[in-house]
């Protein structure tokens, strides 16, 4: 054994530390004071091989070993520590795949997360379940091929933003919170009253006016007549007869996973801010709250559906 | 000598905290979030004479000792720091007339400062002089029957705001700034003086620190304190005075979260039972109460010093403050903790109280320089050392 850092990991440091004092230290003061994810630092990162440390080369990952995945978030959290939460959170969120998940699983998710196409979040912790994990409510009942989940987290860093969420939930209630639990990959996807489109779709495009993302139209959940999705970042789609209505959350207090609104009229209601997010056809506006409205726009062209990005 | 409060000192508390806990506590989180100067806050204790405790009763004050005057800012600071500011720097401000003024400039001024009519501010700091008083630049030049001041103050305490300002100016460069420096009572209409800029801080959000430009500031000699010169001294009186309030407020911080981690504990149930009854809980929920009322006694100690004109009375300000702002820190860093994730968030106070807690390290002196005040005193009074002050 050696102890001292290896030619490689002096040299690792030495670009870390370039690259953060560079592009990271003078957005920090920024991102501290709007409190807004910073998606320009995650895509450097990503672009720089950063969020994949820990996930093996056969699945696209740098495949660092332990000292040099903490030489990278230090070097990181040295110039914001906000910043240095996404790649740690990243390998949060991908360690369960590593340690229990199936090949196909791994296949399926490692992939795009080493390449930072999409975030992760880890959601363990409830409003009742701190420090006591075992106490956890959320429940998972088995229905045919799937498992419908029920419940809700409490302070999931990233739970508003990632493309997947490690959701820990009880099989089995009577067993106890140490021997009745799972762990599921939840796909943003899959949110019952929307369909998040992610904000990467929209970062590729080259001008602000392209269209950037196509859905197929059949994948657009319906909105039901009270309920309409919000809270997330990203854009939410929903479809209501033949309109799409395409919602963009801008606002900085979203509390997690996409939450129900009241859908009033061609308004959601936010329920937590009393915020009213206007539909309408093609553009949404997030409510009075916000200076900074993004609008989108979405249209049904034959059977898929065409958003467009922030103008 | 007793070593307890009086009837009177009890009662006292009782009046402040139950004012504090129904009108100032459900204002704290607004103050911090909007850091606006909380105005209905100042009308309310100006209403309920808690702006002159610090003034004789010949002015229009209630003249409480010096405990009382703790406990008033105490008790407001266990609500909300930045309200607590209100009386601490009323008192700051007026101090200076109270110990240099001539009776003209008490009759003059103290009455509209007892009242709450009036807000007084302390204008000593500069950029380039912070623990470093005596190396302030603002100039006072004799002008006839008026000073012309010239030159600017940083991080002065609603310097924007109040009614007069105490500046700290040089009226003898040459003597430099121990024995160059005059103060003078300056009224906000005075033509060339203005408050260009306030600062965006960590705590005390609502608390205007300002920056202050004096632009030939026209100042009639009649509102200079006491005799050319004796800036420093009446500077350095003020503080060895002055910082048993800041103490006061580290006590009151320190109180406010260690009773809102209590009741936490005590409601928030983990592996089954309410994490109170967690003996690493309840360690550092005894340590946080001993600390605080370790602190308490010392800064009443030294407000009775005060009080008694005591020769030592810098050693016992200056350790009270020392002592009480450490454990403000400590104390709301531990309330955070025992909030665990809770602690972090805006929903709860102790998250505002733990960047409000910094501040008492900082302010009236930093911590290195009350040691230094401290260790002078020992030094002197074990006449191992000529002191290179004074
Ligand atoms: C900003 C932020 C981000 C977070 N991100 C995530 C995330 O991505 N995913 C996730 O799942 N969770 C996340 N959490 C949750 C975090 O892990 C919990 O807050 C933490 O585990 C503490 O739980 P709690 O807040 O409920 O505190 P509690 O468990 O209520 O603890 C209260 C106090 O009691 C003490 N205590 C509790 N039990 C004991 C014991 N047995 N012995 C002694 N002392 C005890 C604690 O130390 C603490 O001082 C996040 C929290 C925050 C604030
Ligand atoms: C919110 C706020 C409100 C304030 N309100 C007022 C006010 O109303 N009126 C007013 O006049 N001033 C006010 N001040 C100024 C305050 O008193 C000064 O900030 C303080 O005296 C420290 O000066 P500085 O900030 O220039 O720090 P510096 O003097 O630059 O100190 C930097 C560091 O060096 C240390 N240091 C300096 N000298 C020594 C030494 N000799 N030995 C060891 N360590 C040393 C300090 O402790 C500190 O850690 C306020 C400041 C703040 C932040
Ligand atoms: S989540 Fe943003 S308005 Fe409610």
């Amino acid at each position: 054994m050696t102890y001292r850092l290896s030619d490689e990991q002096i040299e690792l440091r030495r670009i870390v530390r370039e690259l953060a004092e560079e592009q990271i230290a003078p957005r920090a003061a920024e991102i501290d004071a709007t409190a807004e994810f910073p998606w320009d630092l995650k895509e450097l990162l990503a672009r720089q091989d950063l969020l994949g440390t820990a996930v093996p080369a056969a699945y696209g990952g740098t495949e660092l070993d332990g000292v040099g995945q903490a030489i990278v978030a230090e070097e990181i959290a040295r110039a914001d520590a906000t910043t240095s939460l996404i790649p740690i959170v990243q390998k949060l969120g991908s360690l369960p795949i590593l340690l229990a998940g199936s090949d196909e699983q791994k296949d399926r998710f490692l992939p795009r997360l080493a390449s930072g196409e999409w975030l992760a979040a880890f959601g363990l912790s409830e409003a009742s379940a701190g420090s006591d994990v075992s106490a956890l409510r959320t429940r998972a009942r088995r229905d045919g091929d799937d498992y419908l989940l029920s419940g809700s987290k409490r302070f999931i860093t990233h739970g508003s933003i990632a493309n997947l969420v490690i959701i820990f939930a009880l099989t089995d209630p009577s067993a106890g919170g140490r021997k009745g639990m799972s762990a599921f990959i939840v796909e943003h996807v899959v949110f019952k009253y929307g369909y998040m489109v992610n904000h990467n779709a929209f970062s590729r495009g080259k001008r602000a006016r392209d269209f950037t993302a196509v859905l197929p139209l059949a994948e657009l959940p319906e909105a039901t007549p009270t309920r309409a999705a919000l809270g997330a970042t990203g854009l939410v789609l929903v479809r209501r007869g033949d309109l799409v209505y395409a919602l963009k959350e801008t606002c900085s207090h979203a509390g997690g996973p996409l939450a129900e609104g009241q859908l009033e009229g061609d308004t959601i209601i936010c329920p937590w801010h009393s915020s009213a997010f206007r539909l309408a056809d093609g553009a949404v506006r997030h409510g009075p709250a916000t200076s900074r409205e993004v609008a989108y726009a979405a249209r049904i062209n034959g059977d898929q559906v065409e958003v467009q990005g922030p103008r | 000598m007793t070593y307890r409060l009086s009837d009177e000192q009890i009662e006292l508390r009782r009046i402040v905290r139950e004012l504090a806990e129904e009108q100032i506590a459900p204002r704290a989180a607004e103050i911090d979030a909007t850091a606006e100067f909380p105005w209905d806050l100042k009308e309310l204790l100006a209403r309920q004479d808690l702006l002159g405790t610090a003034v004789p009763a010949a002015y229009g004050g209630t003249e409480l000792d010096g405990v009382g005057q703790a406990i008033v800012a105490e008790e407001i600071a266990r609500a909300d720091a930045t309200t607590s500011l209100i009386p601490i720097v009323q008192k700051l401000g007026s101090l200076p007339i109270l110990l240099a003024g001539s009776d003209e400039q008490k009759d003059r001024f103290l009455p509209r400062l007892a009242s709450g009519e009036w807000l007084a501010a302390f204008g000593l700091s500069e950029a380039s002089a912070g623990s470093d008083v005596s190396a302030l630049r603002t100039r006072a030049r004799r002008d006839g029957d008026d000073y012309l001041l010239s030159g600017s103050k940083r991080f002065i305490t609603h310097g924007s705001i109040a009614n007069l300002v105490i500046i700290f100016a040089l009226t003898d460069p040459s003597a430099g700034g121990r024995k160059g420096m005059s103060a003078f009572i300056v009224e906000r209409d005075t033509p060339g003086f203005s408050a260009p800029r306030v600062e965006h801080k960590m705590g005390i959000r609502g608390s205007p620190t300002a920056e202050l430009l004096l632009e030939d500031a026209r100042v009639p000699a009649a509102n200079r304190l006491g005799e050319e010169g004796e800036g420093f001294k009446i500077a350095m009186a003020t503080l060895d005075r002055s910082r048993v309030a800041i103490a006061a407020q580290a006590v009151g911080i320190a109180q406010g979260a260690t009773d809102y981690a209590l009741a936490y504990a005590a409601q928030r149930e983990q592996f089954g039972e309410p994490v109170a009854e967690l003996q690493g809980i309840q360690f550092m929920l005894a340590d946080m109460a001993s600390q605080t009322e370790a602190a308490r006694h010392l800064t009443y100690a030294a407000a009775a010093a005060v009080d008694a004109g005591a020769p030592d009375l810098a050693y016992l300000t200056s350790s009270a403050k020392l002592v009480a702002g450490d454990t403000a820190m400590r104390v709301t860093t531990d309330a955070v903790q025992v909030l665990g994730g809770y602690g972090f968030i805006t929903e709860y106070p102790v998250e505002r109280m733990m960047r409000d807690a910094k501040i008492t390290q900082l302010y009236e002196g930093t911590q290195q320089i009350q040691r230094l005040v401290i260790a002078r005193q020992l030094l002197r009074r074990a006449g191992v050392a000529r002191s290179k002050t004074s």
